[in-house]
C-alpha cells in the first residue's frame, strides 16, 4: 500500500468513526447519569436512520433531507425522553439486570414496530443534496458526503464538550456522573434531568442514525450491530467520558479502514485476505486496551456495582422430599418416549428445553454463584454449535466426536475471552462479554468460505439411531442430567465455596489466599465449556447451525431464563429454562411478530415485580404463611 | 523500647505519595515476635496508608517492608497472606452467603491450598479445625447460622477465626473495635491478646480509641502527616510533648480519653 493509500484510507476512517461516535457518546452520557445501559441504545440509531429516509422521500431536495436529519434527532430524541418517562423511572431502583432486561425488551419491541412500519427490505436513502459529489483528495476520490461526516464528529464533540462545561444543565450531567446520590440530596430535580439525559442521548443515537442514511441502506439488523459497535467504543474509550468515546472511535473505525486497506497481502507461502479480519483486529485492539487499560483510554476506575439481590442464604445439600422429587421426573422424563407416542412433537419440544437447561444452568453457574453477569453467553453456545457442525461437515468426523468436540472448542473461546472479562465486572464484564458474542456471530457471518456466512452450516443430522427423536431425546436427557448434576456438584465443591467468596467479598477473599481473578477465569471457562456442551447438541438437534441461532438473542434468552427461575437457586434455572422455552414455543408458532409479544412480556414483567420475580414470590410466600 | 533481635515484621524507609501529598513519609519501625504494637495519629496521619501497604492493597514508592527476611513490597495481598499475615477489617467483611463455620471452612481450605477441588463437598472438609477455631472465639455455638445474620460483634469474631486460619505470624488489625459497644470492646481485645500470647503470634492493630491502646499495646507508634513521631510504651506516648502537640494542640493530657 502506497503512502497515499494509506492516508486515503485513513480519511475513510475518520468519517466512519464520526457514526460510531455518536452512538457510543448517547450510551456514555445516559450511563454516566442514569447508571442504566441502554440496550435499546442501537434500535434508536436504526430507528434514526428509518426515520430519516422517510424524511427524505417524502419531502424531496435539501431542506427534506437535511431538515429531517434534524427532525429526525428531535423526534428520536422524544421518543427517548417517552421512554424514560413511561418505563425506565419505574425501574430506576430494581436490581441492575432487570433494567437491562427492560431496555432488551424494547430492543426486540422497536424491531417488531420497525418491521411493521417500514418492511422487511433494506431501504437505501438518497444522496444527501449539496454533497452528491466527490473530493479529489491524494489522487483518489473521497465522496464530499464522507468528508462532511468527517467534521460532523468533532462538531458534536465539541459542542457537547461545552454543553457540559459551561452549562448549568452540563454542570448537573458532570456532578449527577459523579455522584447520583448527592446530587438528588441537593435538591436537583432528578426526574427531569434524567429524562433530558436520556433524550439528549437518544437524539444523539438518533442524530448519528440519520446521518447514516445517505451511506448505508437501512435493515432490521442495525440495531444489534450498532448496539455491539457501541459497546466495543464506550468500553475501549472509558465509560462515561465523552472524549474517550471519540478517541476510541477513531482508533476503531482507523484500524478497520487500514484493514480494509491493506487487502489482499500475499507473504509467499500464504496469502491473507486483511479486508477479512476487520472484526478480528477490533477485537484486538479492545484486548489490549483492556489488558494495560481496565477502565478504557480515559475511563476512570468504577465505582463499587450495586449488587443484583438480597444476600442469599446458604446452599444446602438436595432434602429428602427434593431428591426424590427429581428421581421421580427423572423417571418421568426417561419414560416420555413411550408416554408420548401419539404426539411426537412432544419430544422435539423436550429437546429444545433440555438444552435450553443446559444452557441456562451453565449461565446462572458464572451469574449466580460466581457473581458474573455474562451478556454474551451465546458465544459458548456457538462455538460448541459450530465446532460440531463443521467437524462434521469439514472432516466427515462422526456425531460421537463431534459431541465430545464441542464443549472443547468452546472451553478454548471461554478460556480466552474469560481472561479479559474477569478483568473488569458489574456492567462493564456484562458489556465486554457481549462484545465477545458479537465478535463470534460476526466472525462465523463474516468469514463465508469457512462457516457458510449466512446460510450457516446445514445438513448435519445424526446417525442412526439418533436419527429417531426418540433416541436423540434420550442422549439430550441423559447429558442435561451429567451437565446439571455435574456443575451442582462443583457448587459445593471447594471451588463453587471460592467462586461464592470471590463474589461476596473479593477483599477478603484475596486476604484469606484466594486468587479471585483465577477463580473466576476458571468459573468462566466451566461454563463455557459446559454451554458448548448444548450447542453441540442444537446442531444436531436442528440438521443445521446459523449465525441467527447464535445471535444476542439467545444469550438475553439465557438471562431471562435465569432471572425467571430466580438467580439464588440452583434448581431456579432449570424451572426458568424450561418455563422460557415452553413459552417461547408457544408464542412463536402464534405470531410472526413474536419478538414484540415476548418483549411485551418482559416488560410486563418487569414493571409488574420490579424487586424481581423470585423476591416477590418470596414476599408472597411470607405474606401467605405469615396469615396461615 | 527494647529491640527485638529479629522481627517479624520491618518497615524500612517506607515512603508513598498521592499526587504531591506525602501520605507517608521515610516510615522505619519493627515489630518483635509477639508484640503488641499499636498505629496510633490523627485522622489523615497515613495510618491506613501503612495498613494497606503491608497487606498489599497498596504498593509502596520506595522502601522495604520486609516479613521475616523477604521484602513484600508490591506484593497482592493473597501472597503476604502466603507468608503468615491473618488480616481483619475496618469494616468487618465475612462471606454473606455462607454459614458462620463455612466461612472459617473456606480460610482452611485455602490455606491447605484446596481451593480448587472440584469434587468432594466443603461440609465434609475442615469441619473439626473450624470448631476448633470457633471455639477459641467463643463462637461455636453459631458455626450453622448464615454469617449476614450475626451481630456485628460476633461478626468480628468470627473474622478473627477467619484470620487465624492460616496460623499466622502477624495479625494485622484495622481498627478491631470500630463500631462496637464499650463493653463489648474490651472483650474482643482481652480475647484477641489471650489468643495470641497463646500462639506467641504478633498484632499490628490501629485504633481511635485510646483507652484500649493504652490498656492493651505493648507498645505504641505515633504517626503524624505521614511521618512516625514517637515510639514507646504508654507512659512515654503519654509524656511525649510533640503526641500531644498533634492531638490536642498543646497542654492537655491523654487521661480520661476515650474517643
Amino acid at each position: 500500500m502506497t503512502l497515499n493509500a494509506f492516508l486515503f484510507q485513513a480519511l475513510n476512517g475518520l468519517s466512519s468513526a464520526s457514526g460510531l461516535f455518536l452512538v457510543a457518546a448517547g450510551l456514555s452520557l445516559i450511563f454516566g447519569v442514569t447508571r442504566i445501559v441502554n440496550l435499546a441504545h442501537g434500535s434508536l440509531y436504526m430507528l434514526g436512520t428509518y426515520i430519516a429516509y422517510s424524511f427524505a422521500n417524502q419531502f424531496s431536495g435539501a431542506l427534506g433531507f437535511w431538515g429531517g436529519i434534524v427532525a429526525t434527532a428531535l423526534i428520536v430524541g422524544a421518543i427517548g425522553a417517552i421512554i424514560e418517562i413511561v418505563l425506565l423511572r419505574r425501574i430506576y431502583r430494581a436490581p441492575e439486570l432487570f433494567q437491562l432486561l427492560a431496555t432488551f425488551a424494547l430492543v426486540l419491541v422497536i424491531n417488531d414496530a420497525t418491521l411493521w412500519l417500514w418492511g422487511p427490505e433494506d431501504l437505501l436513502g438518497p444522496r444527501a443534496p449539496g454533497l452528491r459529489g466527490a473530493v479529489e483528495i491524494l489522487g483518489r476520490h473521497l465522496p464530499s458526503y464522507d468528508l462532511f461526516l468527517i467534521f460532523a464528529g468533532p462538531v458534536v464533540l465539541i459542542a457537547l464538550h461545552f454543553a457540559l462545561a459551561r452549562t448549568r444543565f452540563g454542570r448537573l450531567v458532570r456532578a449527577a456522573t459523579q455522584d447520583r446520590e448527592m446530587v438528588g440530596a441537593l435538591g436537583v430535580n432528578q426526574a427531569v434531568l434524567f429524562t433530558s439525559v436520556f433524550a439528549l442521548g437518544a437524539a444523539l443515537a438518533g442524530l448519528g442514525g440519520a446521518l447514516q442514511v445517505a451511506r448505508e441502506p437501512a435493515n432490521l439488523a442495525m440495531d444489534l450491530t450498532a448496539l455491539g459497535d457501541a459497546f466495543v467504543v464506550v468500553v475501549v474509550g472509558g465509560m462515561g467520558s465523552i472524549p474517550g468515546a471519540y478517541l476510541a472511535a477513531v482508533v476503531i473505525a482507523e484500524v478497520k479502514a487500514i484493514c480494509i486497506g491493506i487487502g489482499v497481502v500475499d507473504f509467499g507461502f500464504i496469502a491473507i485476505n486483511f479486508s477479512k479480519f476487520t472484526l478480528v483486529a477490533e477485537f484486538l485492539v479492545m484486548a489490549l486496551v483492556l489488558i494495560t487499560r481496565p477502565y478504557g483510554l480515559l475511563g476512570k476506575a468504577q465505582a463499587a456495582v450495586r449488587s443484583i439481590a438480597e444476600p442469599e442464604d446458604p446452599i444446602r445439600p438436595a432434602s429428602p422430599t427434593l431428591k426424590a422429587l427429581a428421581a421421580l421426573l427423572l423417571i418421568l422424563l426417561l419414560a416420555l418416549p413411550w408416554l408420548a407416542q401419539s404426539s411426537p412433537y412432544l419430544l422435539i419440544l423436550g429437546i429444545d428445553i433440555l438444552i435450553a437447561v443446559i444452557f441456562a444452568t451453565s449461565l446462572h453457574f458464572i451469574m449466580g454463584p460466581g457473581g458474573m453477569h455474562s451478556f454474551g453467553h451465546a458465544a459458548y453456545f456457538g462455538l460448541g454449535a459450530y465446532g460440531a457442525g463443521l467437524l462434521v461437515k469439514s472432516l466427515g468426523a462422526p456425531m460421537g466426536v463431534a459431541l465430545v468436540a464441542a464443549p472443547l472448542v468452546a472451553l478454548a473461546g471461554a478460556l480466552l475471552f474469560g481472561w479479559f472479562a474477569v478483568r473488569l465486572s458489574g456492567v462493564y464484564l456484562a458489556m465486554l462479554t457481549l462484545a465477545f458474542a458479537q465478535i463470534v456471530w460476526a466472525a462465523v457471518f463474516q468469514w463465508e468460505g469457512f462457516t457458510g456466512g449466512s446460510n450457516g452450516v446445514i445438513g448435519i443430522w445424526p446417525p442412526a439411531p439418533f436419527d429417531q427423536s426418540s433416541a436423540y431425546y434420550l442422549l439430550t436427557l441423559i447429558l442435561a442430567v451429567i451437565a446439571v448434576l455435574l456443575l451442582r456438584r462443583f457448587l459445593f465443591a471447594p471451588f463453587g465455596y471460592a467462586m461464592r467468596a470471590a463474589r461476596d467479598s473479593s477483599l477478603r477473599a484475596e486476604a484469606i489466599g484466594i486468587d479471585v481473578k483465577r477463580v473466576q477465569w476458571i468459573g468462566f471457562a466451566i461454563a463455557g465449556c459446559v454451554c458448548g456442551v448444548a450447542g453441540g447438541l442444537f446442531t444436531f438437534a436442528k440438521g443445521s447451525i446459523s449465525p441467527e441461532a447464535i445471535h444476542i438473542n439467545r444469550s438475553i434468552d439465557g438471562l431471562v431464563m435465569v432471572l425467571l427461575g430466580g438467580i439464588q437457586t440452583l434448581t431456579g434455572p432449570i424451572v426458568g429454562a424450561s418455563l422460557f422455552a415452553t413459552l417461547q414455543d408457544m408464542v412463536m408458532r402464534q405470531t410472526e411478530y413474536w419478538r414484540a409479544l415476548l418483549g411485551g412480556i418482559i416488560l410486563v414483567l418487569v414493571l409488574a415485580f420490579p424487586q424481581g420475580i423470585v423476591g416477590a414470590f418470596d414476599a408472597l410466600w411470607r405474606k401467605v404463611g405469615g396469615r396461615s | 523500647m527494647t529491640a527485638p533481635t529479629s522481627p517479624v515484621l520491618a518497615l524500612r524507609a517506607v515512603a508513598k505519595s498521592f499526587g504531591g501529598v506525602r501520605a507517608v513519609d521515610n516510615v522505619n519501625f519493627d515489630i518483635g515476635k509477639g508484640e503488641f504494637l499499636a498505629l496510633i495519629g490523627p485522622n489523615g496521619a497515613g495510618k491506613s496508608t501503612c495498613f494497606n501497604m503491608i497487606n498489599g492493597q497498596l504498593k509502596p514508592d520506595s522502601g522495604e517492608i520486609l516479613i521475616g527476611n523477604d521484602n513484600v513490597a508490591g506484593l497482592a495481598p493473597r501472597e503476604i497472606w502466603r507468608r503468615g499475615v491473618g488480616r481483619t477489617f475496618q469494616v468487618a467483611a465475612t462471606f454473606g452467603s455462607m454459614t458462620v463455620i463455612e466461612n472459617v471452612q473456606m480460610a482452611l481450605l485455602s490455606f491447605a491450598g484446596d481451593s480448587y477441588r472440584l469434587w468432594r463437598p466443603v461440609a465434609g472438609r475442615q469441619r473439626a479445625r473450624a470448631l476448633e477455631l470457633l471455639d477459641q472465639v467463643g463462637m461455636a455455638d453459631a458455626a450453622a447460622r448464615p454469617s449476614r445474620e450475626l451481630a456485628y460483634g460476633d461478626v468480628k469474631r468470627v473474622e478473627l477465626a477467619i484470620a487465624l486460619a492460616n496460623d499466622p505470624r502477624l495479625l494485622l488489625m484495622d481498627e478491631p473495635t470500630a463500631g462496637m459497644a464499650a463493653g463489648e470492646r474490651y472483650a474482643l481485645i482481652e480475647l484477641v491478646k489471650r489468643l495470641v500470647v497463646e500462639r506467641g503470634i504478633s498484632v499490628l492493630f490501629t485504633e481511635h480509641s485510646m483507652d484500649v491502646v493504652f490498656a492493651f499495646a505493648d507498645r505504641i507508634i505515633v504517626l503524624a502527616r505521614g511521618k512516625l513521631i514517637a515510639d514507646g510504651d504508654a507512659t512515654a506516648i503519654r509524656d511525649n510533648a510533640q503526641v500531644r502537640e498533634v492531638y490536642f494542640g498543646t497542654g492537655k493530657t491523654f487521661a480520661g480519653t476515650g474517643a
